[in-house]
């Protein structure tokens, strides 16, 4: 028999506690995240520069798609479809190389047999790049390699009696380095990751391959990437969805004032420009701006799931599957007992 | 103890929260706190790129020669005194505060407006938002929004016409006492150029911007035997001879130094100088009259890009202003750059372009400046009254002794040999000739751009001209460079870029 006293400790709920802690959070996080994310929504249905105020349903998210009569309308189409293409290029050119320069890293730094000595330098230096903020980054790059006489390659090139090149208006050039630039910077993070994952595989697996004489070309293709996949999924999901949104670097990266070069504009240098337009402060295109981004987040969503129903295991969902069946089953059952009790 | 920990608990969720609201700041940096070493710096920097930005207007055609002295007496007319507030605005505040992004000017404009009208130093603060022309323009319309004063703002002749067009930025000047009749002695443009679209003076410039062609003089007379500015202003009279001078000057250097410093010098020059119909009309950018604008431009600038007369430097870029020098690794790649009166000050683009008096490959003092191709101008900065403010009585003193007063004027040419908005006054320093700038050899580039300034025209200004210089320049750039394929994708190219950037304006 419990006492009162025990009685009303047990009634006193320390959740409410809870909440009031993590309020201020959530407040300021509805307010500056979740409502500017609606009024993005929202604004997308609203016209452009002086006209901000006029409702106008659809018709930027038909500019966008499909053009239309005027000139503004076609060019807007034309360039945001040329800028959605370049973002893929740009993903593709530096996801590949970045995720293939990873594993092959990731896989000599954790192969017990290899022992490279100082991989922790290794790591930190490869991990540098990342740490560095982009703009610096792009920085460096402008000195190195860009339409300045006076970048490094331009002034080896002189000296050497050739002709200086113009590296940004050239789209192999200029998308290139933009690639290189992106691969160089993530490859470290990618590379810590793939070697987690590897990590996370059970030991013993690696141990029995080679006890039975397996090469480590086998083992890598039959034991070490089966069991990555998870970790390969991941890293796919999170850097497309960061590479769909790149901006920095493509932003960056020109010499002259305000020439974003049509081949690097990505989505998010689109939503940019017509969000502020350099001397156009006074007409901002928030309508065009926020239909462009309303569509790059039902893009990189679709993707993601895209990519998360691709990849996830085959026996797992199959499981899941079953599982659901039979508590639909046994609800379905147990409904119907129920209803014959009643009668 | 529990109390404790819950406080505590309380705090640190309080102080992340805050964190969330660092971003929210201002970002100027304001007079009071600056150090002026500091200061000085970044406001050379920031006048140097405020013009960046800078305007494109147009003038009628100005081929006198640079030779002409200005010698007929400029007869001063009658100025009334200033008048007083009309009482619609606020009076009687702390302090008159300023908006601009070139406060090395505004050192000067203090001591100049402090010693005419007796107002006390310490009553004037001014506020630098950001350190470049866009940059000022983009945030201006924050600080308008916060309850910060704001008396005064400089507006830069790219946008001053939006400010002035808005009634909520912008009071009229006849609301601190300055009429029209006051600018009797100004330059015609400059009084234009300030009114709102109602036809109500709003701004009021100090500065008269125009144009000329600063060269080389030791490679003028290596490669065209031509010692004085005379024979200069005579060998490129106009484009046809420029050109031509080209042509000789890029054989006789063997294929390294261009005539024109970057497209974009040519362009302004041809835009201010030889354009005679303004971009916008009615609201509309037709085809006939962009190319009406446009000229034979974008012919005139394949050919002598490809031909090697332009430099391939653009402006505003590292690559740019080093062209100057005579070492270095854009040694001699330029003849002579398209320069503004407020390129020629000290610690302006000319003097960058010069390099450090006696430092290797300086080239300092070997300049002189001729009018040009074509008589032209470049930018220049209004004053503009904010209706909140709440120093009517100031704001028109200082308006008045800045762009009005004769005497006062005449101390800023003194101190900063700028080419001011006063006919009599400019007529006066050339007369007395005591102007000699040392980047210049000496030479007085106030007498030489005289004539220019006179001929300043800007009535086919439009508020979008700064959008369609940006989108223009870079296509033309392309096609030069050549991923552009041919002179009708330029024009088409440029045309989408505009429409694209211009919601109210339609570009057919």
């Amino acid at each position: 028999m419990a006492s009162t006293a025990q009685s009303r400790i047990k009634s006193i709920s320390y959740a409410k506690y809870g909440y009031m802690f993590i309020a201020p959070f959530f407040i300021v996080y509805a307010f500056f995240q979740i409502w500017p994310l609606i009024n993005t929504f929202i604004l997308s249905f609203y016209g452009n520069g002086d006209a901000a105020s006029e409702f106008v349903a659809i018709e930027n998210y038909q500019t966008l798609l499909f053009g239309g009569e005027g000139r503004r309308e076609r060019a807007l189409n034309d360039t945001f479809f040329q800028s959605f293409a370049n973002t893929v290029i740009l993903w593709v050119g530096n996801f590949a190389p970045q995720i293939l320069l990873s594993l092959l890293l990731a896989v000599w730094f954790t192969d017990s047999k290899l022992h490279i000595p100082g991989q922790g330098a290794f790591k930190v230096i490869m991990y540098l790049p990342n740490i560095i903020t982009a703009v610096s980054v792009a920085a460096l790059f402008m000195r190195f390699i860009s339409n300045s006489q006076m970048s490094a390659v331009n002034t080896i090139l002189q000296s050497l009696g050739n002709e200086t090149i113009k590296f940004e208006n050239d789209p192999t050039w200029s998308r290139g380095i933009v690639m290189f630039i992106q691969t160089w910077m993530w490859f470290g993070n990618t590379m810590i990751m793939m070697m987690s994952g590897i990590l996370g595989i059970n030991p013993s697996l690696f141990e029995a391959a080679n006890i039975d004489g397996a090469s480590s070309g086998q083992v890598l293709r039959k034991i070490t990437l089966p069991l990555l996949k998870p970790m390969v999924v991941y890293t796919l999901i999170t850097s497309m969805i960061g590479g769909l949104q790149m901006f920095d670097i493509p932003f960056l990266y020109h010499t002259a004032q305000g020439d974003i070069k049509d081949h690097l504009r990505t989505v998010a240098v689109f939503i940019y420009e017509q969000f502020r337009v350099g001397n156009n402060v006074h007409s901002p295109q928030y309508g065009i701006a926020g239909a462009a981004s309303i569509m790059l987040f039902v893009v990189t969503a679709i993707l993601g799931i895209f990519v998360f129903r691709m990849n996830r295991d085959q026996d797992e969902a199959r499981k899941k599957a079953e599982r659901k069946a039979l508590v639909k089953e046994y609800k379905k059952q147990q409904k119907l007992a129920k209803m014959g009790g009643i009668d | 103890m529990n109390n404790l920990k819950k406080t505590l608990a309380l705090m640190a969720a309080l102080a992340m929260t805050a964190t969330a609201f660092v971003g929210c700041g201002e970002e100027e940096s304001s007079s009071v706190s600056e150090s002026s070493s500091v200061a000085e710096e970044v406001s050379e920097e920031a006048s140097e790129e405020a013009s960046e930005e800078a305007s494109e207007e147009a003038s009628e055609e100005a081929s006198e020669e640079a030779s002409e002295e200005v010698s007929e007496e400029v007869v001063e007319a009658e100025v009334p005194a200033l008048g007083t507030p009309d009482g619609t605005l606020g009076d009687g505040g702390d302090a008159l505060t300023i908006l601009c992004w070139t406060e090395d000017d505004l050192k000067f404009m203090y001591d100049v407006v402090a010693n005419a009208s007796g107002m006390d130093k310490s009553k004037m603060v001014w506020s630098q938002v950001g350190t470049a022309g866009g940059e000022a323009n983009e945030k201006y319309a924050q600080v308008f929004a916060s309850d910060d004063d704001v008396d005064l703002f400089f507006c830069d002749a790219d946008w001053n016409m939006a400010y002035q067009n808005n009634d909520e930025y912008s009071a009229p000047l006849s609301a601190v006492g300055i009429t029209e009749d006051m600018y009797a002695n100004a330059y015609d443009y400059t009084g234009a150029m300030g009114k709102d679209q109602n036809g109500g003076p709003k701004g009021a410039t100090w500065q008269v911007a125009a144009g000329g062609y600063a060269y080389r003089t030791d490679l003028a007379e290596q490669y065209l035997g031509i010692t004085t500015p005379e024979d200069m202003q005579a060998a490129i009279g106009d484009w046809a001879a420029f050109w031509e001078t080209a042509a000789t000057v890029y054989e006789a250097s063997e294929g390294v130094t261009a005539m024109a410093d970057s497209l974009g010098g040519v362009w302004r020059a041809y835009s201010n100088g030889n354009r005679t119909s303004a971009w916008v009309q009615d609201g509309v950018i037709t085809a006939d009259n962009s190319k009406a604008c446009l000229g034979d431009f974008i012919s005139m600038a394949k050919t002598n890009y490809d031909a090697g007369y332009i430099s391939t430097a653009s402006q505003w870029t590292d690559d740019w202003l080093p062209q100057g020098m005579s070492a270095g690794a854009q040694a001699n790649k330029t003849f002579g750059f398209f320069f503004p009166t407020w390129s020629l000050g000290a610690g302006s683009q000319l003097s960058t372009a010069e390099g450090e008096e006696g430092a290797e490959g300086s080239t300092y003092g070997m300049y002189n400046i001729v009018s040009g191709p074509t008589g032209w101008f470049w930018g220049g900065t209004w004053i503009c009254v904010s209706p909140k403010t709440d120093n009517a009585t100031e704001a028109g003193q200082f308006i008045y002794y800045m762009t009005v007063d004769s005497t006062s004027m005449q101390a800023y040419v003194d101190a900063k040999s700028d080419f001011v908005n006063n006919k009599v006054v400019m007529a006066n320093t050339i007369k007395a000739g005591t102007n000699s700038n040392p980047l210049l050899g000496g030479q007085d580039q106030l007498a030489v751009l005289a004539d220019s300034a006179a001929n300043i025209d800007m009535s086919i200004a439009t508020q979008y001209d700064a959008t369609i210089n940006t989108e223009l320049q870079n296509a033309v750039q392309a096609y030069c460079e050549g991923t552009i394929a041919s002179e009708e994708d330029c024009v088409d190219e440029f045309l989408n870029k505009l429409s694209e950037s211009l919601t109210d304006v339609t570009v057919e």
